[in-house]
């Protein structure tokens, strides 16, 4: 205020707060305008590609009607969601999502932890990279291909099929009965993200600090004991991390994988809500409604998210927020 | 018995000729084309919206076709093709609504290529022109609404409008004939020693010696709803597979007994082997079966296009020599049965299932009809049909009586440059062009072929619902907000009865289960829209 020279006698004290703030603030923008550049981009890409669409929402209250726009179209407040849930595949489709994530997350979660640990103990280098780069190699093949080859090994003759009937399942293709599918879908992605997954726990190992090995070692602990007492409270924070992100995306099941797997004999395990938001939105047009029913999705999804939060930071202080 | 196979054989062969024979002569409608040419002085480019997309495997562009190159130059009007994937047509199609890009005409099928709210409404919300206030440029269009009457009935809606400019299917005489049906290998039936199946009790006999004695695996093949989309094989139980009539009444084919009876019997012989074990997981939903089983003898019997009967297979690389492929008429229940419902969608009301359609913000709707219009016209639906003016001899021949065009079968099948089949439609002639004209696919093929069409065209339909019934934009928004989740439920559990994993002592649920779902009210719906359309 001094350096314009004409400042008046009496100045409140919240008039000069205010002016030291705002000189603050210059101050900063003065000393890190560079890295206030940099972030510029990525505040604009998540305005309009996140926030931006938010405001589509409002389709899920509306008859949406193409032609009368967001603004124009008929007010219906929940009936949309009202539909949704008395309809006949309401409880399918919670049933089904539900499980497809709740087993996927137990069986998927742990394998690249698993796998990180394996490597850790491996002493040959290059043996070592030649089995990590091995592994990532399913990672990078189209989803379209990996369902593909998928079909083929589950058709009735397929290979996956024949070995099922070594061990007495003779009721034919895997691929069109039910109670396959999720272990289908589940087996095939642990397959196809292990060696992918499995890097940040494997970055997040080499940061463990060395002298806790010497000193457990000094200590009379052997490999097992190391692991147990050592390497897995360094990586643990990074494990729950990633756990609750995971959590975050319970009810997320992208509906590529499962439209390009299912056909009218599995619907009964296979149909999940985004493949059921798919069919309704994009093949019927039904715009509103999907937009519902994916609403409802990211609700549920965010409460699972915040009680994950809340219970990881009483119990042990780690947090997104 | 020896002397009896003589004569019915005898029979057979003479029946074959006065197949053939007795084909009337095509009445060509609109011999005068009254569009005058260029349609623009200066060069115009159009977006059309032309879901071909199978026939773009061999032909990358419409435009080096030598039709549509002879249209240009007639017309002056450059014709950008937008081409959608196959198999994403219907979804392509709602996106069109969705996005500001509407081109300025769209060769569609309205049956699965639709506006959520019903054709009416597509008018009424300013997305296409109302043909009806247009007529006076397509002059070539009148001639035909003038000229059949029930084709006039089915141009409209019940509010009198008219969603665009649609597809004539031209007979040969006065009734249309189906083009695809029943399909039987005849050198398998020769092989087990047995007669082309007619009841439902023969076809199981044949299909069972399929399975034991020639180790078929596909003895009968399905799509992968379990029935097929036309209900050609369940016709004989009298029912049909979604919503057909019995003599003005609407009815749902899975609320009646017959078509529970019906899934019994595919139950069984599922059961039994006799449907393919893959059907479920197969991608066709409609007719014709997966290539590498049909070219390595494991279907013995399928719904096919009446084009790929005879040994049309080894031109697409079947390896037995002996392949041949017979048409059959519908199955029944005792002989003398008549089945009555055939959906075959194309020639019923003389009405094909493409229909163009016109941008109402489109810069150049008049050109575009006029465009369109000339299809309708002789001198233009022939060289759609036949080929160019100039491929006399090449692509088509004059027949020796009256003159009339005759498409050359061996220049399509076997090809002097080596196109294939699929490429040479394309190339030389157009693919479903707006005037078909019927001879044209029917006349040139062979005996077999033309004895195929006549068997599936045997019944008259008299249980289908025409495709032109309509519902007001109101009806139409209850209606696809009830049925869609029905027909997905149906498709589903039909599957699941015909695999066991839904038990038919079950049915009576079921049945529950559609009503509180709605199907009674999406009756009432569709038998409302029905006698509007009898009352047109």
């Amino acid at each position: 205020m001094q350096s314009t020279g004409s400042a008046p006698n009496i100045v409140t004290s919240a008039e000069r707060i205010r002016a030291r703030r705002k000189k603050a603030i210059r101050r900063d923008l003065r000393l890190n305008w560079a890295v206030y550049v940099m972030a510029i981009p990525v505040v604009v890409y998540f305005f309009i590609f996140y926030y931006i669409p938010m405001g589509g929402i409002v389709m899920a209250f509306e008859n949406f009607k193409i032609r009368k726009g967001i603004l124009g179209s008929e007010w219906i407040w929940f009936q949309n969601f009202i539909d949704f849930f008395n309809s006949v595949y309401f409880w399918r489709l919670i049933r089904n999502t539900i499980l497809i994530s709740v087993y996927g997350l137990i069986y998927s979660f742990p394998f690249p932890i698993i796998f990180a640990l394996c490597l850790n103990e491996v002493r040959s280098r290059k043996f070592k990279k030649v089995t990590q780069t091995i592994s990532y190699m399913p990672y990078f093949i189209s989803i379209v291909v990996v369902v593909s080859i998928l079909n083929d090994f589950c058709k009735s003759g397929g290979i996956l099929t024949q070995i099922a009937a070594l061990f007495g399942d003779t009721k034919g293709a895997l691929i069109s009965r039910p109670e396959w599918f999720r272990s289908l879908y589940i087996g095939s992605n642990i397959w196809q993200h292990l060696g992918y997954n499995s890097i940040i726990y494997i970055s997040a190992l080499a940061s463990v600090d060395q002298e806790l090995y010497e000193a457990a070692y000094i200590d009379g602990a052997g490999r097992w004991r190391q692991t147990l007492h050592v390497t897995i409270p360094g990586i643990l924070p990074t494990i729950v991390i990633l756990l609750i992100m995971r959590l975050g995306q319970m009810m997320n099941v992208g509906y590529e994988k499962t439209i390009l797997m299912y056909s009218p004999a599995t619907y009964e395990t296979a149909d999940i809500i985004s493949s059921y938001v798919y069919r309704v939105g994009i093949g019927d047009a039904n715009y509103s409604y999907s937009t519902a029913v994916d609403l409802f999705n990211s609700i549920i999804n965010f409460l699972i998210l915040y009680v994950a939060n809340r219970v990881s930071r009483s119990l042990s202080d780690i947090s997104l927020w | 018995m020896k002397r009896f196979l003589g004569i019915l054989s005898l029979a057979l062969v003479l029946a074959l000729c006065m197949g053939s024979m007795a084909m009337a002569e095509t009445n060509y409608v609109c011999p005068e084309n009254a569009q005058t040419y260029p349609i623009s002085a200066d060069k115009i480019t159009v977006d059309l919206w032309y879901p071909m997309a199978g026939s773009m495997a061999e032909l990358s562009d419409f435009n080096d076709a030598e039709f549509f190159v002879m249209y240009e130059e007639l017309t002056n009007m450059h014709i950008n093709f937008i081409v959608p994937a196959s198999g994403t047509e219907g979804d392509s199609f709602s996106l069109l609504f969705a996005s500001d890009d509407m081109p300025d005409m769209a060769y569609c099928q309205p049956a699965g290529q639709k506006y959520r709210d019903g054709q009416d409404a597509a008018i009424d919300d300013g997305y296409f022109i109302d043909m009806a206030d247009y007529l006076d440029f397509a002059p070539n269009y009148k001639v035909w609404l003038e000229t059949y009457e029930a084709y006039r009935k089915a141009c409209y809606s019940d509010t009198g409008k008219m969603y665009g400019m649609w597809g004539v299917w031209l007979p040969i005489g006065e009734i249309p004939m189906a083009d695809q049906g029943i399909a039987i290998r005849k050198d398998f039936l020769d092989k087990v020693g047995k007669d082309v199946p007619v009841t439902y009790d023969d076809w199981y006999d044949v299909l069972c010696a399929f399975r034991d004695e020639l180790g078929i695996e596909a003895p009968f093949y399905t799509s992968k709803y379990g029935i097929d989309r036309t209900g050609e094989f369940m016709a004989g139980y009298g029912v049909g597979p979604y919503f057909y009539q019995v003599d003005g009444t609407v009815k749902y084919g899975p609320m009646e007994d017959a078509y529970k009876d019906y899934l019994t019997m595919l139950h069984k012989w599922w059961e039994e082997g006799l449907l393919d074990k893959e059907f479920a997981t197969r991608t066709s939903s409609g007719i014709t079966a997966d290539n590498d089983m049909m070219l390595n003898d494991k279907v013995g019997s399928l719904i096919d296009y009446g084009t790929r009967l005879a040994d049309v297979y080894i031109t697409r690389g079947a390896t037995n020599p002996d392949w041949w492929e017979v048409g059959v008429a519908q199955p029944v229940l005792k002989e003398g049965d008549t089945p009555a419902y055939r959906d075959y969608s194309s020639g019923n009301d003389y009405m094909q299932t493409y229909c163009t359609v016109f941008d109402a913000e489109g810069e150049y709707i008049e050109e575009c009809i006029r465009w369109t219009d000339g299809f309708y016209s002789k001198p233009i639906y022939l060289q759609a049909n036949f080929g160019l003016d100039a491929n006399e001899g090449k692509t088509w021949y004059a027949a020796e009586d009256d003159g009339h065009r005759i498409q050359d079968y061996d220049f399509r099948y076997k090809n002097p440059d080596g196109d294939s089949s699929a490429l040479v439609l394309v190339k030389y002639w157009t693919k479903n062009p707006p005037v078909r004209v019927e001879s044209a696919q029917i006349e040139s093929s062979k005996p077999v072929q033309q004895e195929g069409y006549r068997l599936w065209s045997l019944y008259e339909p008299t249980m289908w619902i025409s495709n032109r019934t309509t519902m007001t934009a109101d009806e139409n928004a209850e209606y696809s907000k009830l049925y869609t989740d029905i027909e997905t439920y149906v498709q589903e559990c039909n599957v699941k009865f015909i695999m066991g994993q839904m038990s038919l002592d079950d049915y009576d649920s079921y049945r529950e289960t559609l009503r509180s779902m709605g199907i009674e009210k999406c009756i009432e719906l569709r038998q409302a829209a029905l006698d509007r359309y009898n009352a047109r």
